[in-house]
Parts: C-alpha cells; structure tokens; sequence
C-alpha cells in the first residue's frame, strides 16, 4: 500500500502560530525513506514545535503534514505509527524496563508469545536484556535512554523521532550512544529524525541536516555542504567556527579583493558577496618571511593566541580592521614565534572559501 | 481548530460535577442565608444587633479574640514551620507528624482536653498545688486566656502547613549569604526569612482569622457568658430552633465583619510584599550617575560596627539551645492535651480529675456496650466513606479537567478552593438553612453532601499536587506509543496518581469522622454523628465517658496516620530493596 518512493515524511508550506508567535512559519521538507535526517537549530528555534506537529501533539496553524503521501491532520497521536524518543526519555516510573517496552504492544493487543519475542529482540538491539526487570529509577541515564529506545522500536514504527536524545548524557557516553544509534539505524533500516542542538552529534550521524532558526528551514543539505557552503551568515556562524570577511567584487563577480588583495573565485557569484573561511583553511607565515611575488596574502597583526593542544587559535586583525580565525597544527615553522603583537602574512586557498550573500541584501 | 474544540468539550464534561457540586451544594446555601436575613423585619433585626450593647460586644469580642489567636499562632507557629521546612530524614518525619496527628484529630477532642488540664481540679492546678506553689485552685477555666490558648493549639497546624509550603522554597544559600554580608542570625533572619515567607504569612494569618472567627466549640466550652463569640449566638440560635432569620443575620453580620478585617490584613500584606509585584522600574539616568560617583570611596573598607554586649559564651549557648528548648516547650504545648486525655479516660472517677484517683476501663465498657455510642461511631464511618468516595471521583475529574494548560486555571482554582475560604459555620448555617427547605437536614445524605464541599479542596490539593508531579510528557509518550486518552488514564496517570488518591482517601475519611461544625448543625436526634453526640456528651456533663471516646477518636487517628506511613515507608523500601537486588530471572 505504502509506495516506496513517496518520501515517508513531507512539510508542505507548515506554519504553526501561538497567538501571535509564529513558532514555525512557512517550513516546506521532504524527508525520505531510510534517511536519518538532523533538524538542528539552537532553543527557540522551531525544532521541538515540528516535531510536535509531526507526532500529532499539535496541529499546524497553516499547511500539511504528509506521511508517505497521505495528510495525517486527522490521525490522532496513538495512530501515526512514529516512535518517540523524548528528550527526557519519559519513561513510566511505575514499570519495569520490560514492561516499558512492552507497553506499545500491548497497547496494539499483541499475544503474550511475540511480545515477549520482540521485548527480547528489542532489549538485546539495545544491549540491556539484563536490566528487564529493573524500573527506570534504577537504571543510570545512558540506560534509560537505551530503554526509551527499544520502546520506541519494539513496534516497527515507519519513523523514530528522536528529540535531544543525548543531551543529558554525558560526552563519552554520548559518543558511545552515536555509535548505538547509527548502528540500530543501519540493521533496521528506519527513517530518523534526529531534532538537537549539538551539531557534531548532527555531522556524526545525519546523511541530511536541515537548520532551522527564528521557525524557518535555512537550509536542507548533507553535512560536507552544510559546512563547506553554508547558504547565508546564520549556518555559517551555527555550524563550526569561521570568519566572515567583507570584500569588494571585482571582475563581475568572478573574484574579489580584501585589504589589498586580490582573489578569484572557482565560480563566479551575484554580488554583493562575503566570504566566508574557515580557520583550519587559513595558513599564516612571518611578514619578514613572505615572498612578495604577487601570490594572494594579506598582511595581519596576530592579536590573540590561544592553545588548545593540538594546535593554537589565532586571532588576526587585518590591515582594514576585519578579524580573521586561524588554527595553526603543532609542527607548522610559524608556531613557535607566535605572540600578540607579530606582523604576519595569512593566506587560503581559492577553492576553500564559500561565498555567501552580504546580509540584508538576500 | 476541530479537535482543540473537542478537548474543550472533554473539559466541560469533565468539570461538569465539581461545579454542579459547588452550584447546589455551596453557592446556593451560601446564598440561602441572604434572603432569611433580609426577610421581614430586616431593618429591625440588624437595628437589634448594631445598637445593642450585647451584640456590640460579642462582635468586638469575636474580633479582638480571632486577632488575638491568629497573632500568637503565627508567633509560636512560624519557628516550627521553619524548623520542619529545613528537616530531612527522621527529624522532618517526627516534627510533620507533631503537626499531622493534631491536625487530623477533631476540634472537639482537643478543645475538650483543655478542660481536664486547666480544670478546678485539673493537670495545671494539680501540679502546682502539688507542688506548693499555690494554696488553692486558680480560676484557669472559663476565661477568655483559655479560649485564645485552645484556639491557638488548634490552629498551628493549618499555619504551619501555610509556611511550611512558602518557606520550603526559599533557597537556603540566601542566609549565608546574609551572614557573609554581616548580619547576624537573628537580623537575617527577620530581615531575610520573614520576608520572603510573607505570601505564606498572608494566607496562613487568614486561614486562621476565619477558622477562629468561626469557632464556637471553644468559646462554648471554655469561656463564659461574658465573652461570647458571634458563632456560638449563631449555633445557639439553630440548635434552640428559635429564630432562623436572626441566625442568618448574624451569619451576615458575621461575613461582613470577617470580610473587612481579611480585606484590611491582605492590604497590610499588600504593602509588605510589594517587592514580588513591583510595577514599571522607574528609569534613572545611569550615565550621569556613574560620572558622579566617586570610586575611590571603594578602596576603603567598612568595619562591623563593634557590637555593645558582645559575649561569646553567651551565644555559643544560645545556639546550642535554642532551638532544642524551643521545640520541647512547642511539642509539649502540642501533644499534652493529646497525651492528657489517656490518663483522664482510664480514671476511676465520675468527674473530670487529675490525676485520676485511680484506674479502671469502666468507661470503655460503657461506651462499647451502648449501642448510642455505637450507632453513632457507625453513623460517622458510613458518611465518612461516602464523603470520602464522592470527593476522590470529583477530585479526579477536577484534576483531569483542569489538565496541564488551562487558560482559566487560576480562576477556576479559585472556585474550587472557595470553600476554604468561607468560615465553616457560615456555610453550615446556609446549609442548615437551605436543606431544610429539601428535607436534608438531619439525614444522612445532608450531611455527606455538607462533608464533600468542605473537605473536597484539601483532597483536590493533594491529588493536583501529586497530578502535576507527574512528568506530562508520559503521556505524549503513551500516546505516541499507541494508547487512545483512556488507556492513557487507565495505564499511566491511574497508576502514578495512586499515592495521591490514597493519601486524599485516607484524609478525607479522617477529616469526615472528626469534622465538627457542619455535623453538629445538621445532624439532630434521628441522625447522630459521633461529634455530634460527644458535643452533647460534653455540653451536658463532662464525665470521663467523654475522654474515653475522645481518647478512641484519637487513637483511630493515630492508627491510620500509622497505616498511611507504614505504607508509604514501605514502597519506599521495596523500592530501595529490588534497587539493591541483582536483577531477577524472567516470570
């Protein structure tokens, strides 16, 4: 019945407004069959609010949601077939880890004799068919998450819906759980939505991120060109670090020129443009050393220098008064002579600069 | 737009019993009362209560004995309320249940305790004749220092519990902050702690004032004609049967007079917790003040000033002793007319002494062996548990029906609350008034409904409260996982409000059995409640018949409030018992 290639989850043109807050205005996604799919974005930004809508806990104020082709507004929360991790697990205290996750089967009338067959299956996914008996205040936290889980998976749910499922936990059982997660993902095959704030844990897992800010989509791209070429300043600042530089176009486009200097561009852009680079594209080398034969280099006055182990960060004014990130590795010639105050020259790779549009002109 | 429509209906249906409960049950009879007191020769009657020196008295007296009760409650209440608001483990068990078990136990039993220890012949005079310090009895009965003082003891534990609610919210890092800021414990602690606590200090003052504005059994027991209270007119007049009307023009006047002075103590309260409602903040021009100021004043320190009696022994000893002498004095402030009672109801005599002459269960025998006693003790268990059904099916729906987010809770709490907040015999008269028109008056079914509305908000309180404990998204949760709203209720909510509805059920029965006002106005000869006969029992003659059945009372209070604990303790321990256990084997 259900046809493969319609996407298993669509957004057509959903707003959802709170009085006069719109918390999700005009969001249009199509999340595909198999996908795992990160809706990433900071608190207040719509992420929950479309999960809500998705799960049936509200209902759009404006548009539809779609599963695999069929509107669900009319399909109450207990029908949608989603399974739900909350952000808070939101396991029943007053059952076992078993009983936990035998509640949806029962609540689908399941025999006694699958149930208990797929209880099994769904604890040993999550490697805590020792802890069945226990209740949830004896679990640690990475165990409950674990349990929240296989409950909502013991039904064969056609989505998982995944709400800040790690953010309680703490970093190395966080990656530990990535692992767990992407894993269950890839033996069962299920559509994920991934909702969190964490954008590594997005990079990590996600085959498609969707940012989303002020309760609209940004932008919908799989994580190399999420990072590579974010589409305007918000994505560019959200994900990783990096500088935003001005520059003056120059060639109609096809280059530009930033305190001096002059760069052209793999592909020509409208204007008018920033750019953005990210630090560990950035090389820096002494003034005195830099070979003035007209190759692209800025010259900067090194204003901060932080050490972060595996390298330094370092902080540069340019000579028209923009700052620019650096990351310079252990091992590189100018790292031992670094201190506030050094005349350098910075350089980058043409190809390693994205270009965004100059905000306010979109 | 469809199906939040639908939930609006679910809510009405749902709240549907609880507010036909409060139209028929509460608001009419309340409203019942006006029209008996402006019947007739209204003019006439209320010219007879204003102009009359009597009645001017007793409302002076009503008023000047509340204020005088409610201000040493709040005194003796407020350190307990805060000891118990910083206790854990076995010290917060022991001083909750110092406030529980009182709370739980009937007015009539503690006010009619006073009478064996302030007696003629009483605890009080018997130890200091003993003990030589007077020649003979003092005239400690039948005063009014002996109505404050029963007032008093039985009104700390609905204080306590109005400051313990407040107090328990303040952060306790804010006193230390106070001391490292040079306040000593005594100044941060009125200058810090008494503040804060004002919310509760408001509603506590005026839980008080109403419950004493109200009170007729300790006037009627312990003071004398001279010094009536508005109440005690109010009951006389119902109980004699003479003259409804009149009745209900002093349930008027007592209203209005009780309504004045809350009005007046809330604007009191008002102005000292202005700070947690300030209005606009008022702009100042920061710039030009921070261009002013001289900073160098900084560089310099300030000193304590030098305390003028500054001896250290002193202190060391004051905080060591302090409070294990307060909570000694206030425990057996508490507990004695409990504890009393025992000794009175095992005596051998056929009046009230102490010590008793000697010993013997003779009254016990009486008691069981006559089947008045009996039928009554009957009679109350019967409304109890119908009370005590009637309020957990309407708490439950009220609780449903508010749910989570309800645009109009506030309000609609205040609704339901209401019967909180109008003093009991007001209420009683009204329903006395209007239930005579229907029949209900010294029925069973009268008396079950008068329990439910005046006991239905302290049941509602602890269901809502355990309600919102309840993490709301279990339920999305359930939900999402497939279960339609009533398996939802029937395998989530249910389960986890079950501690609530148990601690509600047993609350409800308690108060039902003890409760005092309502029972004594609508129960006459064909129904009698057991307060209701003991309140003859004692009005007529003060034997030990009547300790011994106040002593039952209170031993069936004491057992429940035993059951109610071991079974919450034991939960508990199963719960720290299979957490130790290695994980089981499958069923």
């Amino acid at each position: 019945m259900r046809d493969k290639s319609l996407p298993a989850v669509s957004f057509q043109d959903v707003t959802k407004r709170y009085g006069l807050v719109a918390a999700v205005s005009g969001v249009n996604l199509d999340i595909s069959r198999g996908e795992f799919f990160a809706l990433l974005g900071s608190s207040g930004s719509g992420k929950t609010t479309l999960l809500m809508l998705l799960a049936g806990f509200d209902s759009p104020t404006e548009g539809r949601v779609l599963m695999s082709g069929t509107s669900v507004s009319d399909v109450p929360p207990h029908r949608r077939q989603i399974g739900v991790v909350f952000q808070n697990y939101a396991l029943f205290p007053h059952l076992t880890a078993a009983d936990n996750v035998a509640y949806p089967l029962k609540m689908r009338g399941v025999g006694r004799s699958e149930r208990e067959a797929r209880v099994n299956a769904a604890l040993g996914l999550v490697n805590l068919s020792d802890r069945r008996s226990s209740y949830p205040s004896q679990l640690s936290g990475g165990q409950q998450q674990r349990v929240a889980l296989a409950r909502a998976l013991v039904f064969g749910p056609d989505i998982l819906l995944m709400d800040e499922p790690l953010g309680a936990l703490d970093r190395r059982l966080r990656d530990q759980m990535q692992l767990v997660l992407k894993r269950i993902q890839g033996e069962l095959g299920i559509t994920v939505i991934y909702v969190t704030h964490d954008q590594s844990g997005a990079m990590a897992m996600a085959n498609r991120i969707g940012i989303m800010a002020g309760g609209r989509l940004l932008q919908v791209a799989d994580p190399e060109t999420i990072y590579a070429a974010p589409s305007n300043h918000f994505v560019a600042r959200f994900i990783g670090e990096c500088s935003i530089l001005r520059v003056a176009a120059t060639n109609g486009g096809k280059g530009y020129e930033i305190a001096g200097a002059r760069q052209s561009l793999p592909s020509p852009a409208a204007e008018p443009f920033d750019i953005v680079v990210r630090p560990e594209n950035v090389s820096i080398c002494a003034a005195v050393e830099a070979a003035s034969d007209g190759a692209f280099g800025l010259a900067a006055t090194v204003r901060d220098v932080t050490y972060l182990g595996a390298g330094w960060r370092v902080a540069l004014e340019l000579s028209d008064g923009q700052s620019l990130l650096a990351s310079i590795m252990r091992g590189e010639d100018v790292a031992g002579r670094l201190a506030p105050g050094l005349p350098v020259v910075a350089r980058w790779a043409p190809a390693s600069v994205a270009v965004l549009p100059t905000e306010g002109s979109s | 737009m469809r199906r939040n429509r639908l939930i609006e209906w679910q809510r009405l249906l749902l709240l549907a019993p609880v507010f036909l409960l409060l139209l028929f049950a509460f608001a009419l009879p309340l409203f019942a009362i006006v029209p008996e007191a402006f019947g007739g020769d209204a003019v006439g009657r209320f010219l007879l209560i204003f102009q009359s020196v009597v009645y001017r008295t007793v409302i002076w007296t009503t008023v000047r004995i509340s204020l005088e009760a409610t201000a040493l409650t709040l005194i003796v209440s407020f350190p307990l309320a805060w000891l118990l608001s910083r206790a854990t483990g076995a010290k917060a068990l022991l001083l909750g249940l110092l406030v529980l078990v009182p709370f739980l136990t009937s007015v009539l039993v503690r006010t009619f305790a006073w009478l064996a220890i302030l007696g003629q012949r009483g605890l009080v005079n018997a130890t200091l004749l003993t003990l030589g310090l007077i020649s003979e009895p003092l005239p400690l009965l039948f005063s009014e220092p002996a109505v404050v003082l029963a007032l008093v003891h039985a009104s700390i534990p609905m204080m306590v519990f109005a400051l313990v609610t407040v107090l328990r919210r303040i952060d306790g890092r804010i006193l230390l902050a106070a001391h490292t800021l040079g306040a000593k414990p005594v100044r941060a602690w009125f200058g810090i702690v008494v503040p804060l606590a004002i919310r509760g200090i408001q509603s506590g003052v005026i839980i008080i004032f109403l419950f004493t504005m109200a009170s007729f059994i300790a006037p009627a027991f312990l003071g004398n004609q001279r010094q009536q209270m508005l109440a005690q007119m109010i009951q006389a007049q119902i109980e004699t049967g003479a003259d409804w009307r009149f009745a209900a023009a002093l349930g008027v006047t007592l209203s209005v007079t009780a309504t004045i002075v809350v009005l007046a103590l809330s604007s009191v309260a008002r102005y000292f917790s202005r700070w947690q409602n300030p209005g606009l903040s008022p702009t100042t021009a920061p710039q030009q003040l921070v261009q002013q100021a001289d900073r160098e004043i900084l560089r310099t320190s300030v000193a304590l000033p030098r305390s003028h009696f500054h001896l250290p022994a002193l202190r060391r000893l004051s905080a060591r002793w302090v409070e294990p002498a307060y909570l000694a004095v206030i425990s057996i402030f508490i507990l004695l007319p409990l504890i009393v009672l025992f000794p009175v109801s095992f005596s051998s005599a056929d009046v009230l002494i102490f010590p008793p002459p000697g010993y013997s269960v003779r009254w016990f025998e009486k008691i069981l062996g006559s089947p008045e006693w009996v039928s009554a003790a009957l009679t109350s268990l019967r409304i109890g548990a119908a009370a005590c059904v009637l309020c957990l099916a309407t708490a439950i729906l009220t609780v449903l029906g508010f749910g989570r987010h309800f645009r109009f809770q506030g309000a609609a709490e205040a609704i339901v609350l209401a019967p909180l907040s109008v003093p009991a015999v007001v209420f009683a008269l009204g329903a006395y008034l209007a239930f005579a028109r229907v029949g209900l008056v010294d029925t069973e079914t009268g008396i079950v409904v008068a329990h439910t509305v005046l006991i239905f908000p302290v049941v509602y309180l602890v269901v809502s409260a355990t309600y919102s404990s309840i993490d709301p998204w279990l339920s999305l949760a359930s939900a999402s996982l497939g279960a339609n709203p009533w398996r939802i209720f029937r395998t989530v909510t249910f389960p986890l409000l079950l501690p609530g509805l148990a601690v509600g059920a047993l609350l409800a029965m308690l108060l039902s059995f003890d409760e005092s006002v309502a029972s004594i106005f609508l129960s006459d000869l064909s129904v009698k409640t057991l307060p209701r006969k003991l309140w003859e029992g004692i009005r007529f003659n003060t034997s030990p018949e009547s300790a011994a059945v106040s002593a039952m009372l209170l031993g069936v209070t004491c057992l429940v409030v035993i059951v109610g604990m071991v079974v919450v303790l034991g939960r508990r321990k199963n719960a720290l018992l299979t957490l130790q256990s290695a994980p089981e084997a499958l069923p």
